[in-house]
This record gives C-alpha cells, structure tokens and sequence, in this order.
C-alpha cells in the first residue's frame, strides 16, 4: 500500500489567497501555506499524512474521531481552522503513541478498540482529561468521553483502560 | 501425509492441544491493536495516491423521480473538473442483471436515472481534482438537471391497501400443523408487532473505492466485506484475467454486514476502476451517504396468533407479516424453531414495494429474535409466569425436546448432555437478581418516582454454520507457512471489520503448532490465493478456522518430519518421539535435545494448505442426521447441498435488562445489562466480552433510540446524518454485565460457536418486555420512544 503525505497540486495555484501559519506537531515545528477555509483536520491529513485523524460525521462535529489536543486542550479538527492554530502546539494519535504515555498501552491492554475508526479519536480524548486531570472518577471519565461515537461499542473498556492508565501515572 | 479418516475429520469434536497456552487466555493484545490506537491503521479512506482524482456522484432530492434532463455543460467548465460520468453514457458496458435478488445490478446502485428513495445515488458521478470541487460541481449538476417526479409511498400497509407492486411473490410456510396445534390449546392470543422506523447501520466510514491502472493492470482499494468477489466481477465486467487485478482490502470502519451485501461496494470499485482508465490517473471515489443509504430488515407488521397450554407449553404461532424488503421471510420464525420444541408454526409474507431505501442486515437476525421475545413473554404475561420458566418449559429445537434431544442427538454425536438454556438462564437471574426484581407488571416505584421494569430474553446461540459451496464466489481456504525466522505467516484473505478474527486465528494457530503467539501473524489484506468467508460476523470465525486448524496440524507434522531428516540431533527419531513448544523442536524423553524451528525452516520450505471443502464431508454425514431427518428448511439455500436433515441448535443465549420509566417524561432509562452467551468454546474471552458489549448497546439502542424519520409530504429523511440520528453513546445505557459459558455443544471446531453477530440482534426488543413490566401495558409499535410511553400510561 503506498499513502503520500502531500497533496496539493489543486490549491497551490491559488497561491495568492494562502495563509502562512507555523505549528508545533507533535513536538516538531512546521510551517504551512492554507487556504483561510482549510481545516485542521484536513491540514494534518493532506499534508503530514496523520491517519489517525478520522472523518465519519463529514465534519458537522458530532462524532469525535477527529479530536486533537491544541495547547493542551482537546478539539474537534473538523470544525477548528488551520489558521486559527497559528502559533500553537497540536497532539494527535501518533504523538501520544509515540510518546510512551500510559495511556496507549492501557488502551492495548483493554482492547479498546473493534473496527479501530473511532480509536484514536478516544485515545486523544483520553489523554488530555488525564492532562488535566491525573486522577479522574468513573464518573468523569464518561463525561469526557461521553460525546465520542463508537459504533462497536467498545466504550466500557475505555473507562478501564484511563483508570488503568491513571494509576499508571501515579506511580 | 496422513489421510484423515471420516471421523477425524469431525472438526467439532477436535479437541484444543493439551499443552493451550493461548486459546482462552485473558489479556493477550489484539494484532491490530497498536496499529488501531495509534491511527497508524490504514483504512480505505486513508488511501491516497500520486496523481489522484476524486469522484463523487449525485444524490436524488426527490423520493421518486425520473430525470428527465441534465445538461452538464456548466458542471464541466468548473475549473478543477475532469469528466462527468452520465447514466447514458455511450460508454458504459453495462453487465447483465445478476441471478441473485439479493444484489443489484452492478452499476445500478450509482448510475440508474430513476430514483426510488430519497437520496438514492443517481444519473451521475462527477471527477475533479479535489473533494470540494466534486461537491461545487455537484451543485451545479442539480440545478441543470429536470426531474420528473411520481408518487410515491412510505408506509407499506398503505401501500398494500392501494394495490402496490409486491417486490417478490408472496409466501407460504407451515411446520407442523398449525390449525391442529390452536385446537389443542388451552389459549390462544393475538396481538400485533410493528417496527414503524428504520435503524441503519450508521457505519462509520462511508463508501469509498480507490483505482490505478497500470496498463492493462488494475490495483483496487476495496472497502466492504466482500474483497474476495471484486476480482470476478471486474475480470468479467472488463474481460482481463483475474491475474491482472489486484484487490487490497485494507481495514474499514464498522460495517456489520450492511451495505456490502448491497453491492455498493463492487459498484464503487468498478466505477473507480472504470474512470480511473478513462482519465489515466488514480480515483479515488467517495460516497458519504453510503452509511445512511439502507436499513435494516426488522421494518413491517407483525401479526401474531400463539396457542398455549395453561402450564405455559406452546402449542402453535402463526405469523401474517407484511415486510419491507427482507428477502428471508421464513427466517422470521427461524429462531422459534431453532430454539424451542413448539410443533406447529406458520407464517404468510407479502412485501408491497415502497420509496424507502434498500435493506440489508447488520448483526443479522433482529427480525427472527423478535419473534422469539415475543411469543414467550407474552404468554409468560397472559398467564402470570415468570417468562424465564416459559423459556424453560419450551425449550427444544424443531418440535422436539431438550429432553429428546439429550436422549438421542447429544450422544450420537458425542456432545456432553448439559443443558445450556438452564445454565444461561440461571447465570443471568443470579447476576441480576431476576428473583429479588422480577415483579408483576407496573407494580414498583421506585424513590424518584419512576417506574421499574425487567425483562427477559433467551434464544439460540448461532454463528456456527460452515459455509463452503453454492453461490460463494470462491472455495474457503488457509494456507499457513514457517518463514526462515521462524515467524508463522497465515495467509488467508479477507477484510477487517474488526472482531479480532486475526488474534484468534494466531492464537489457535500458536497452540497447534506449539510456537509463541507473539511469532505468529496473519496476513489478510492482499490475495495470496487462500481466500476466508465473511469478516468474523456471522459464521467467519467458526468457518475459518476448520481450514486453519487443518493447515497448522500439517504444517506441525512436517516441521517433526522435516526436523528428523534434516537436522543431526534427531537423526534415527521418529516424529512421534518429538514434539513442538516455545518455537522448539524437542524430544520428548529428552527436552534438553531441542532446536527452533528456524533452524528446520532455513533448510527447507514449510508450507501447507487446507480447503474447508476437503472437510465438508464430516457434518454431511454427521451423526445426528442419522437420528433426525427433519427437512433442512431454514439453512440458506446452498447448504442444503451438502447437509440435507437440519442441524440441531443445542447451545443458547440469554438476556436480562432493568429499566426505569419516567411518568412525567417517558423516558426510558436503561439501568442494568446482563448478557449470557454459550458460546461453545471461547477462544479470546476478550474478544468475545467486546462483541458482548457492542452488541448491547446496538441491540439496545435498534428499538429505543436509533431511528430514521420522514417527511411524511416529501419523504425527504429528516435525521440522515450522526447529528441527527441517535447512535448510543457511552452514557446512554447503564452498567452492561458480560457472562460467557463454555459447554462445548457447538459444530464449530473444538465445540465452538460464534458471539459477534448475536447480540445486535437479540437484545432488540428485549426492551418490549422490560417496559411492559415497568407500566403494565404493551407498547408493540417500535422503536419504543417517550411520546409512546406517555400515550400508554394515558390509557392506563
């Protein structure tokens, strides 16, 4: 299977209407020229590849699985343009996995995931309750997740897999 | 090699190798799972190749139209667009209709002037070098097109009264006889069971296909269950020979059966295929609305009339059902006979054609469980009995008895005589506290005013049929083989809908073979000419793994065999006298003479194959058919070939649900789960206690949240999309309690059957009977919504 990260041939001849922004991605800086109506979604997808950002609403936000971590905050990448992220620092699923935090190896361990589409959007989620909050209850795990679609209905083991994860922290 | 006997080839009595390490073991990591959790899994949609183009085709506005016109003169001009594919165009070879009813045409479900439903792909399909394009061009189409429009009708009962073409002629089915079996009742009730709306599938990634031609060669990305047929079709559609298609099924996002059996997704790919030729570049086709396109089969009336004995024995159901597009109507009253030992059942189908969308399953079964759920507690409530003692007391399978069955099949064929629906049952009761809750209907409050209900459901267990002749495109195989490092590759082609199928298969395939799960993988997304059935729904795990489990036993013997030629340490051993663990090959009287089987692999090529085909002779002459020759009504068509007498059910599920209902509101709250599945033997508890779950909340949310509203002017789908349509989130239903028995009674290999397609289905309107105990009155119109609640306790 072959996945080029760039694809831009069409908007690169309306130069003239390109935005230049700089983002921090995962810990590495990058600078873009978007469109103004271009999405974070769609930047992160087209132009550095991160698979882990889904679309399944079509971006009318209802579904979570394109949720990103921006200055430490999570966001639906669908309806949050690029060029509002000027300046700012996005994690994504890769990001997080790569990173060893506990809460990748939790999601493994529960086997948080069926089809998988829905995964990252959860595990990102996830990760930034435990950002600002280490110790969560179950109750406020499932506010936090509780907007995610998951069609497989994986959600019980969420709920073990950040407690787990949680504790992880702890330690 | 050695030739099986008959005997030996009984995969259901193969037992798990005694030394299992990985077969029934908690806390093994999926396959997929870090490839899933980190997004790094590719899915159909992810795919994106040098050069690509988009396509995306128009969608009617109308319910029932024609067009009559399109000029897509200013649609062309749009800058950034490449082509325009007509329904007419000169161009298009269309191939003939198919023989099956249950697949259109295939380019029909894009290309067709006529639109038949609101939405319904049609007249045209757009290329241009990005998404958005596609959709401006879209836009533009629709104001150049002149539309035609008819009349159209939603309702099916409608559409019956004013004399509505019927989709299929009408049908006829009677076991037993079942105007003997009213007479010998002591009772008889009659009541109706409307499904009013239409849950769909809601799948999560939408249809897409992606094309490359390299000369005469063509490369597919396929999305859907079904890669294995994308290279017939296009090798007769395009006249180029199977060996010049390639068909990648990457992963896809949640499916369950649904659209694929359809055809969308070969249309998809042919129409990639085909435009990608026209235009020389990569297309990549996308079809957002796939997932809202279609419904499930449970839509129509359901008229019952059931006879009873007063100690609650059932003597005969009849069912008159109008249905909106299920192709199976028999299968409506399959569980009943699959399930319980009433004699006499019926059923007369008729399906009036109306605009709705097409219907297809998902977790298969919903409309068969129904039925199941219904019969039993509603004589259960006609005569003040616990419902659970009404399932008991009817137990059986095909008008005899467990009791019979325990005398004469469960011996023939060497199953041990446990009773499954008294295990589950007392399993689930026990987990719920059925005893201490169970309460006459409407008779308890709870302290913040609601109602509280419970209710009960139990039902075959299935998944368990293997599936190998007929109209399967191609023959269900396995090859598996021992790379020079040792690492086991499975090869066996199928696509990923996500029921850890591939963590099993490695699990199983570790245990045979006496190697390390972590050393065993299954290669599933290319054609390496071994092809699997299905996508682990269904009966693909249970199928599968007669294959794998034979291919790994060969593979094991030729690793001894080639081990006491090849390698100087076990020159002058028998095979017998060695054996395989930890990847070394050891002698058994001697562990510490052991080499990896690496060092068997470098030396020479350790490959085996099996074909289910090879096997299929064991459950044509299975025992039991020798004691019950009753006719094989109810397995699909094909397997009739093979299996001529029924095969009996003997292994069972069951499920307890408390719900509150709000008075004021109408609310419904559903509080507690517990399910209980006989799943045979299990192989990933994991696994199992995830499908468990998911198929919970589906089930749950078919009847209660999950549903499709129309315009009734227009017929325009008001909620066609996750805004509107309500697919249950986490906090929607309660605490889901999962219980798996293991009594061995399945045809599947060691005893096993499926899980994953069970629970959607059976759990659907289990939510009838718990309501019905929270208020004290039948809602039978579902999905079962507040403003019905409140009507009912209106009335009351």
């Amino acid at each position: 299977m072959r996945l080029e990260k760039a694809h831009s041939t069409f908007y690169d001849k309306n130069l003239a209407h390109l935005n230049k922004i700089k983002l921090i991605v995962n810990g590495k800086p990058y600078e873009f020229l978007v469109k103004p109506n271009m999405t974070l979604r769609d930047l992160l997808r087209k132009k550095l590849g991160l698979t882990s950002i889904k679309d399944m609403c079509h971006g009318e936000g209802a579904c979570g699985s394109c949720t990103v971590i921006v200055d430490g905050r999570p966001v639906l990448s669908c309806l949050t343009l690029a060029v509002d992220c000027d300046g700012k620092s996005v994690e994504t699923a890769e990001g997080i996995a790569d990173s060893n935090h506990p809460i990748f190896e939790a999601y493994i361990k529960y086997h948080t995931m069926q089809c998988g589409y829905c995964t990252p959007g959860f595990l990102v989620t996830a990760k930034a309750l435990l950002d600002r909050n280490p110790n969560p209850t179950e109750e406020e795990i499932r506010e936090a997740l509780g907007g995610n679609i998951c069609r497989c209905g994986t959600y019980p083991m969420h709920i073990l897999a950040v407690m787990d994860a949680a504790k992880k922290l702890k330690r | 090699m050695k030739v099986l006997t008959l005997e030996e080839k009984r995969w259901w009595l193969w037992q798990v190798p005694e030394k299992a390490k990985y077969i029934g073991k908690r806390g093994l990591p999926r396959k997929d799972a870090r490839d899933k959790a980190s997004g790094r899994a590719l899915y159909c949609r992810d795919i994106c190749l040098p050069g690509m183009v988009y396509a995306k085709s128009l969608n009617s506005p109308f319910t029932h139209a024609k067009i009559k016109s399109m000029d897509t003169s200013r649609a062309e001009k749009l800058p950034g667009v490449l082509y325009v594919l007509r329904w007419d165009d000169p161009e298009i070879k269309w191939p003939p209709a198919p023989t099956s009813s249950m697949r259109p045409r295939l380019l029909a479900p894009y290309l067709s002037p006529m639109a038949e439903f609101y939405g319904m792909a049609v007249g045209a399909i757009v290329v241009a070098e990005d998404e958005e394009t596609c959709d401006e061009a879209l836009k533009i189409l629709m104001e150049d097109t002149e539309w035609e429009e008819y009349p159209f009708i939603l309702d099916w009962e409608e559409a019956l009264e004013k004399g509505a073409e019927e989709m299929m002629a009408p049908v006829n089915w009677e076991f037993g006889n079942v105007e003997e079996g009213f007479k010998q009742a002591d009772r008889v009730i009659e009541f109706t069971v409307r499904k009013s709306e239409e849950d769909t599938w809601a799948g999560v990634e939408g249809g897409v296909a992606v094309a490359a031609w390299q000369g005469d060669r063509v490369e597919i990305w396929h999305y859907g269950h079904g890669p294995f047929g994308v290279k017939t079709i296009l090798s007769q559609f395009y006249g180029i020979p199977e060996s010049n298609i390639i068909v990648h099924a990457p992963y896809h996002g949640a499916l369950f059966g649904g659209i694929t059996w359809l055809g969308y997704p070969d249309a998809l790919a042919a129409i990639a295929a085909l435009l990608a030729r026209k235009l020389k570049r990569p297309v990549k086709i996308l079809d957002d609305y796939t997932c809202f396109r279609g419904a499930e089969w449970q839509l129509g009336t359901y008229k019952f009339k059931v006879g009873f004995k007063n100690d609650g024995t059932i003597t005969a159901v009849k069912l008159e059902t109008v249905l909106v597009g299920q192709p199976l109507p028999e299968h409506s009253l399959v569980k009943l006979l699959k399930s319980t030992k009433i004699p006499n059942m019926a059923i007369h189908a008729v399906w009036p054609k109306v605009n709705r969308p097409h219907r297809m399953c998902y977790r298969h079964g919903s409309q068969h469980c129904n039925v199941v759920v219904y019969v039993i507690n509603r004589v259960a409530a006609e005569l003040g009995m616990d419902p659970t003692e009404v399932a008991l007391k009817n137990d059986g399978w095909h008008g005899q008895s467990m009791e019979w069955i325990n005398e004469h099949i469960k011996p023939a064929e060497g199953f041990p005589k446990r009773d499954s629906l008294k295990e589950v049952i007392e399993i689930g009761k026990k987990a719920i506290g059925w005893d201490e809750k169970w309460h006459p209907p409407g008779a308890k409050r709870l302290p913040n005013g609601k109602y509280h209900g419970i209710g009960f459901m139990a039902v075959e267990q299935w998944a368990w049929v293997p599936f190998t002749v007929g109209n399967f495109p191609r023959p269900i195989s396995a090859g598996i083989k021992v790379n020079k490092d040792g690492s086991i590759e499975i090869l066996g082609w199928r696509s990923d809908g996500g029921t850890a199928f591939s963590t099993a298969y490695c699990q199983v395939v570790a245990d045979e073979i006496g190697v390390p799960y972590e050393s065993v993988f299954h290669s599933h997304f290319e054609d390496h000419g071994f092809v699997l059935w299905q996508m682990g729904g269904s009966a693909g795990v249970v199928s599968n793994l007669i294959p794998i489990i034979a291919a790994a036993r060969k593979v094991k013997q030729m690793i001894l065999e080639y081990a006491t030629q090849l390698l100087g340490s076990f020159n002058g051993k028998k095979t017998e006298e060695l054996d395989i663990e930890d990847g070394f090959v050891f002698e058994k009287a001697n562990p510490e003479n052991k080499v990896h089987i690496s060092e068997v692999a470098r030396r020479i090529t350790i490959f085996a194959s099996a074909d289910l085909y090879d096997y299929i002779e064991a459950i044509a002459n299975r025992k039991s058919s020798e004691v019950y020759k009753g006719p094989a009504s109810f397995q699909p068509r094909t397997f009739e070939l093979i299996e001529p007498y029924a095969r009996p059910n003997l292994i069972r599920q069951a499920h307890f649900v408390e719900v509150e209902v709000d008075p004021e509101t109408g609310k419904i709250d559903v509080t507690n789960v517990v399910v209980v599945n006989d799943v045979g033997r299990a192989i990933n508890p994991d696994a199992i206690n995830g499908q468990q779950y998911g198929g919970a909340y589906m089930g749950l949310a078919r009847n209660h949240m999950e549903a499709i509203y129309y315009d009734p002017l227009t017929g325009v789908r008001l909620n066609d999309n996750l805004l509107g349509y309500c697919v249950p989130l986490m906090n929607d239903i309660g605490k889901i309690d999962c219980h798996i028995v293991e009594t061995g009674m399945a045809y599947g290999p060691y005893g096993m059957a499926g899980c994953s397609e069970a629970l959607g289905a059976a759990l659907s309107m289990v939510l009838g009977p718990a309501v019905y105990n929270a208020i004290g009155k039948w809602i039978d119109d579902f999905p079962i919504t507040p403003d019905k609640v409140l009507e009912a306790l209106s009335k009351a």
